[in-house]
């Protein structure tokens, strides 16, 4: 991997002209955007700029909003997500989403893993147990409850429902993972795992990550794009963004002059 | 204490004395809005005190005018009857016009149907009483032909009980976080998937709580019944045709008041209280569940 | 159809892209959906990436099953709406087509006939749809203030500790059912009417206004319009109520910083505020007490006569309907009229209704409070 020429990887999923709208009012501009393979890509920008409605159109999350329509083309692998014959059921599988607040189920920890794959009818409880094994210890998780599976998932703590909901979108081994302010509800301690924990599943996974913590992206992405008014400012190389920017209002952000 | 009315230094007589006629007044109004309420029970017990017993409500009316003498088991027997027969009819049905408005609400088809489910919330129950004593009673024309009886009775409230359940069982799924549900979409559950595994198992509560709803509504229903069963003395045999009636709370407190026989008051009087007694347990009930699934909420 | 609910964005299924689909069995509803993954082609590689492994492959293809049983679900779910639209076509219907040959034959001039003579042959409605709006007048002057000031009481006045005790007993109060209000009427309103109110209206006010005048029955369209007053009053004011929490806080605040007594909060700030509240609340009352059939009947007096006095006996829709429906089958004229005045009933409620709910829905961003009509 060409780690150091900028923008390098392989185009995971890329965006062409990308608008989206809330009934009449436009969330997102003509963003041309792309998130490559094997890197995190973090989004930043002030509330309501777009970047996570930006999120929640790579795995068509925003189908369920009422008054939800895009324009332009958003494309995963080369492939268009919304495409007439696309399945955004099986996309979803491919293109997994941890959200804001952690959301277990109201099941056991266990359950909660094995879940997605219960849906997708694999039977076999052996393989279950593998990849659930799997999964929690993908996500940092094991050990702190491999004596607990059976027990409920909201007797975790925060930070540890969090990365249950991590290991959860792991099971269903998808390609890419879109990270909704992860962090944002959770003290220091657990943020600091989940960063660690991200830097461990990009050998494996495509991460991109919506965030309003700037030492955040900073800290763990590798590219950096800056959101404002539904429209994407710049994208780059995190280092370069947050060093030496090309477009002042980028500068003016990251430097706290707003937002 | 000075300083603690700090606030209110340099208020003339007169605002002063209008903010309190107007907190006397709410207070007062308040009063008047439950003490007929709280009367209604105490009269009934009242009046009613002497004809309660154990056996008033494990044994059949008898005497002359019928109920003079015995107690209520043919109303209790009955209502029963009709509350099971309501809700056979009205659970699947409501519960299901509820998942789906849940799944496709956004819909204009499913607009309209909630917005008619909404008004059929709000027909009058004599009109029930005449649909259900054309759907079911009547023997002549369409219909049913059951005449006077337990079923017709029982389906009729059962359709006063689908918007009902209908309306309850929705927003019981609507109360599901989204969050919640979009955990599960995000991981390529189809929306069967989520609302088998998710939104019913976390609704059930609220569903069930539309339910008890449903059947607090129906118990005291009585106009519905002077067309579709009337009233029986004993309890019937069958649930069909002319001697498918069933005796039923409401109904014999309706008879017994409407007699010029002071005995048959006081028993009315105890039927009432009866009456009254179980729908407030039931009311309880109800607001201890929806309490319960309310924390539940909190939780997920 | 399908199309249609795709465009609300609310289904989980794309598009159809409509290629005659391989295997023949329930794919008719589901063209959208791959029988596998060979036949997809490149346009749906989105479900098969090359990368995939064998697990995979294997879990997507069973989950294909479980999409095509998805088109069958949302369709099967629809049914359940249509129980909905054919139980409101039922109720319409039966009204209308059994209430046809008296429409037929009196046309509109059976809304303003006074005449109601089963052997005759002639019906008018008009004496009962004033026996309906007096009783149901009535009870809304009586219960509005009282209702809207207990509201506030609740919402405003009454100490914390007992504002949720005491809500909860009036919303538990308003469960009673109307047989029981009926029969409190007879054994205690009736009485004090006949007693003490009514005799007492009549030699002061009865003096000076025919309209209080009267032989103190106690029966009639006072002691009926009282009751269901105080059965309509917990449903106002709960309505009221849930408006008037729904206040923003700064607003309230904003009142206070300004230095308004509570009174003047309420009255210039909170009152205008929640005004839509208390006309829908208002209104769903109006509803409710329109429909109450069971007390009405016990205590009304049950006459075919238009009443001039507060202390006047009458007759009113339901009451009618609920007392003499039975036998009135026999002729279909005369069970015609009856139900011609029912459809009045049942149109005035959904009109009323539509009205109440359109505004609390405005209000209160979909959730309405029960108005379902009185037993």
């Amino acid at each position: 991997m060409e780690q150091s020429a900028p923008m390098s990887g392989t185009l995971k999923i890329e965006t062409k002209d990308f608008s989206a709208f809330y009934g009449k009012t436009q969330a997102l501009k003509n963003v041309n955007f792309a998130i490559r393979e094997k890197k995190i890509t973090a989004m930043i920008g002030p509330s309501g700029c777009g970047k996570s409605t930006f999120l929640r159109s790579l795995n068509r999350m925003n189908d369920f909003i009422h008054g939800f329509r895009m324009e332009g083309a958003a494309l995963l692998d080369g492939q268009e997500i919304y495409g007439a014959s696309v399945n955004p059921v099986l996309l979803r599988q491919r293109v997994g989403m941890v959200f804001q607040k952690p959301n277990p189920f109201q099941m056991s920890i266990y359950e909660n893993v094995a879940y997605g794959l219960r849906i997708q009818g694999v039977k076999s409880s052996s393989l279950v147990s593998d990849i659930v094994e799997k999964s929690l210890r993908a996500a940092a998780l094991w050990d702190e409850v491999k004596d607990r599976l059976k027990g409920s998932a909201f007797s975790l703590s925060g930070g540890q429902q969090q990365r249950l909901c991590i290991a959860r979108a792991l099971a269903v081994e998808p390609e890419v993972i879109l990270l909704d302010e992860p962090a944002s509800a959770l003290d220091p301690i657990s943020t600091a795992r989940i960063e660690e924990l991200m830097q461990d599943l990009k050998d494996r996974y495509t991460i991109a990550i919506v965030t309003h913590n700037m030492q955040q992206a900073a800290r763990v992405s590798d590219y950096t794009a800056f959101f404002l008014d539904g429209t994407l400012v710049e994208v780059g190389e995190t280092t370069k963004i947050f060093t030496n920017p090309d477009d002042s209002r980028t500068e003016d952000y990251i430097t706290g002059r707003f937002g | 204490m000075a300083e603690e009315r700090l606030p209110e230094k340099g208020l003339s007589l007169y605002r002063q004395s209008r903010n309190l006629i107007l907190g006397g007044l709410t207070g007062l109004a308040f009063l008047v809005a439950v003490t007929p309420l709280l009367a209604i029970i105490y009269i009934a017990y009242d009046r009613g005190k002497d004809a309660l017993s154990l056996s008033f409500i494990t044994s059949m009316p008898s005497g002359f005018p019928v109920g003079i003498e015995g107690g209520i088991l043919n109303g209790i027997a009955g209502s029963l009857i009709l509350i099971v027969l309501a809700s056979l009819l009205s659970v699947p049905v409501g519960v299901w016009a509820g998942l789906y408005l849940w799944d496709q609400g956004h819909t204009r088809l499913a607009g309209v149907t909630r917005l008619l489910s909404d008004l059929l919330l709000g027909v009058p129950s004599v009109i029930w009483g005449v649909v259900g004593f054309y759907v079911f009673s009547t023997n002549t024309g369409w219909g049913f032909h059951w005449g006077f009886s337990g079923l017709a009775a029982g389906l009729t409230l059962g359709f006063i009980m689908i918007p009902i359940v209908t309306r309850v069982t929705e927003q019981a799924l609507r109360d599901v976080p989204r969050s919640y549900i979009e955990g599960a979409l995000a991981l390529g559950a189809t929306r069967f998937q989520v609302m088998r595994d998710l939104a019913i198992p976390a609704a059930i509560t609220g569903i069930g709580t539309g339910i008890l709803l449903g059947v607090l509504n129906v118990l005291g229903q009585t106009a519905p019944l002077v067309f579709t069963n009337y009233y029986n003395t004993g309890i019937p045999h069958s649930l069909v045709g002319s001697n498918g009636s069933v005796g039923d709370l409401a109904m014999q407190i309706f008879i017994y008041i409407h007699e010029p026989s002071k005995a048959l008051h006081v028993k009315a009087m105890a039927a009432a209280l009866v009456l009254t007694v179980i729908v407030l347990l039931l009311d309880m009930g109800i607001r201890l569940l929806s309490w319960g699934s309310r924390k539940y909420a909190r939780k997920v | 159809m399908a199309a249609h609910e795709h465009e609300q964005g609310d289904s989980l299924l794309a598009h159809g892209d409509h290629r005659p689909p391989a295997v023949a069995p329930l794919s008719f509803l589901a063209p959208d959906l791959p029988d596998n993954d060979e036949a997809q082609g490149s346009a749906s590689d989105l479900s098969s990436s090359a990368s995939e492994s064998d697990l995979k492959r294997l879990r997507r293809k069973s989950h294909v099953q479980v999409l095509r049983s998805e088109r069958i679900f949302h369709l099967t779910l629809r049914l359940g709406g249509l129980f909905i639209l054919l139980l409101f076509a039922t109720v319409l219907g039966v009204s209308l087509v059994e209430a046809w040959p008296s429409i037929e034959k009196f046309g509109w001039s059976f809304l303003w006939t006074s005449t109601w003579n089963p052997h005759r042959h002639i019906f008018g409605a008009w004496t009962y749809l004033v026996g309906t709006f007096w009783v149901t007048g009535i009870a809304l002057v009586f219960a509005i203030p009282i209702a809207i000031l207990s509201a506030l009481f609740l919402s405003d006045y009454a100490p914390k500790w007992l504002v949720g005790g005491v809500s909860t007993l009036m919303e538990m109060l308003a469960g009673i059912p109307s047989i029981v209000f009926g029969a409190f009427g007879i054994i205690f309103v009736v009485p004090l009417m006949r007693d003490h109110v009514e005799p007492y209206l009549a030699n002061t006010l009865g003096h000076h206004f025919d309209f209080f005048a009267g032989d103190s029955m106690g029966y009639g369209i006072l002691s009926a319009g009282l009751v269901v007053g105080i059965m309509v009053i917990p449903l106002v004011a709960t309505v009221t109520r849930d408006s008037l929490v729904m206040i923003p806080r700064e607003t309230v605040e904003a009142a206070y910083a300004l230095g308004s007594t509570k009174a003047e909060m309420v009255y210039f700030v909170k009152l205008p505020a929640v005004v839509p509240g208390i006309i829908g609340s208002v209104i769903l009352g109006f509803g409710r007490a329109l429909g109450e059939t069971m007390a009405v009947l016990l205590l009304i007096g049950n006459q075919a006569s238009v009443p001039s006095s507060i202390q006047d006996v009458g007759y009113t829709i339901s009451s009618l309907l609920a007392n003499t429906f039975t036998y009135a089958v026999i002729d279909p004229l005369f069970s015609a009229a009856e139900i011609e005045l029912g459809l009045i009933l049942l149109v005035i409620s959904l009109v009323v209704n539509t009205l109440g709910r359109e505004l609390l829905l405005k209000l209160m961003g979909g959730r309405l409070a029960g108005s379902v009509g009185g037993g």
